[in-house]
């Protein structure tokens, strides 16, 4: 009796003909499809590789981001960088950016009594706080007191 | 055309080896996806330099006081050591604070008092515990080390 192979080996002998198997492939490109359904998110992350954020188990989720300013705290430089702008040092030059952004947003009627215009400061973890002091007193000079701090999701402490 | 098996002379398509790279390549997502991490944000109120809101002159504020070195101080009681990550000692102290009082705009003003050298992760860690007592008035003080220009 002939011992029949189902390997490679297999291949290309005139009695093992292997056709293409369209189910399988099917089900596993079905698979893939599932799980990148399943990933994928309507919001995408604005992390950046040169900023390490600290991580928190309490934060919230972000939401009204047509109604805050995203400002950067470069690691290292300490440099601030927001609304790509070529990043600077003079945390003063941070006040104007974030008054006509504050102004736009408002026409715009993205900010309202419920909905405070806000600063969302991304910093890196090793930032000292006179940095971070500096730029929420601009903030405050250009009237947003409202700041908010960007952070990892800890999962591990809502446990 | 696409074929399971090579005919003879023929380079066919080989389905085993492509199954297997399909699935290398489905583990390696189903991983990467795993350790994504979720970007998400911590509010804090900064009094503002223009009309600000002239409350709280009855009530005493509680001071969170963070050396540079990390260490935390409720009101001067040490609460948390420098390689405290979690700070249960003051998350309990403000979960006490804040679960004396039903309406939340009654609670005592929290102001946070960091050293200039003090590193924006001990400074979130407390942020972290202020929400996790859910303190709504939250502040910050300018360092003590010299103000910024």
């Amino acid at each position: 009796m002939e011992a029949k192979s189902h390997g490679p080996a297999a291949l290309g002998e005139d009695d093992m003909e292997m056709e293409f198997q369209v189910a399988p492939m099917v089900d596993v490109l079905l698979v893939l499809l599932l799980f990148f359904m399943a990933t994928a998110t309507t919001e995408v992350s604005m992390q950046r590789e040169d900023i390490t954020l600290p991580k928190a188990g309490f934060g919230q989720d972000i939401q009204g981001r047509d109604a805050m300013l995203d400002v950067n705290i470069l690691s290292i430089t300490n440099l601030i960088e927001v609304l790509g702008v070529p990043p600077f040092e003079d945390a003063s030059q941070l006040t104007p950016i974030v008054r006509a952004s504050k102004e736009n947003a408002e026409k715009s009627g993205a900010v309202s009594a419920e909905r405070p215009y806000r600063v969302f400061i991304r910093a890196d973890t090793n930032t000292q706080y006179e940095r971070i002091h500096e730029v929420m007193k601009a903030c405050a000079e250009a009237g947003v007191p409202d700041v908010s701090f960007a952070i990892n999701e800890d999962k591990d402490q809502r446990k | 055309m696409a074929s399971g098996g090579g005919e003879e002379g023929e380079f066919g398509l080989q389905i085993a080896p492509m199954l297997d790279i399909l699935f290398v390549l489905l583990l390696f997502f189903m991983v990467s996806a795993g350790a994504n991490e979720k970007e998400q944000e911590l509010g804090v109120k900064v009094p503002g330099t223009g009309p600000g809101k002239a409350d709280g002159t009855k009530m005493t504020p509680i001071v969170i006081r963070i050396d540079a070195d990390g260490t935390v101080f409720f009101n001067d009681t040490p609460s948390g050591a420098p390689n405290d990550d979690l700070l249960m000692d003051l998350r309990g102290m403000l979960q006490r604070m804040t679960g004396a009082y039903s309406n939340p705009e009654d609670q005592d003003p929290v102001i946070i008092s960091p050293s200039a050298r003090t590193r924006h992760t001990r400074i979130v860690s407390v942020l972290d515990a202020a929400s996790y007592a859910q303190v709504k008035k939250l502040s910050f003080r300018a360092p003590p080390d010299g103000t910024p220009k």
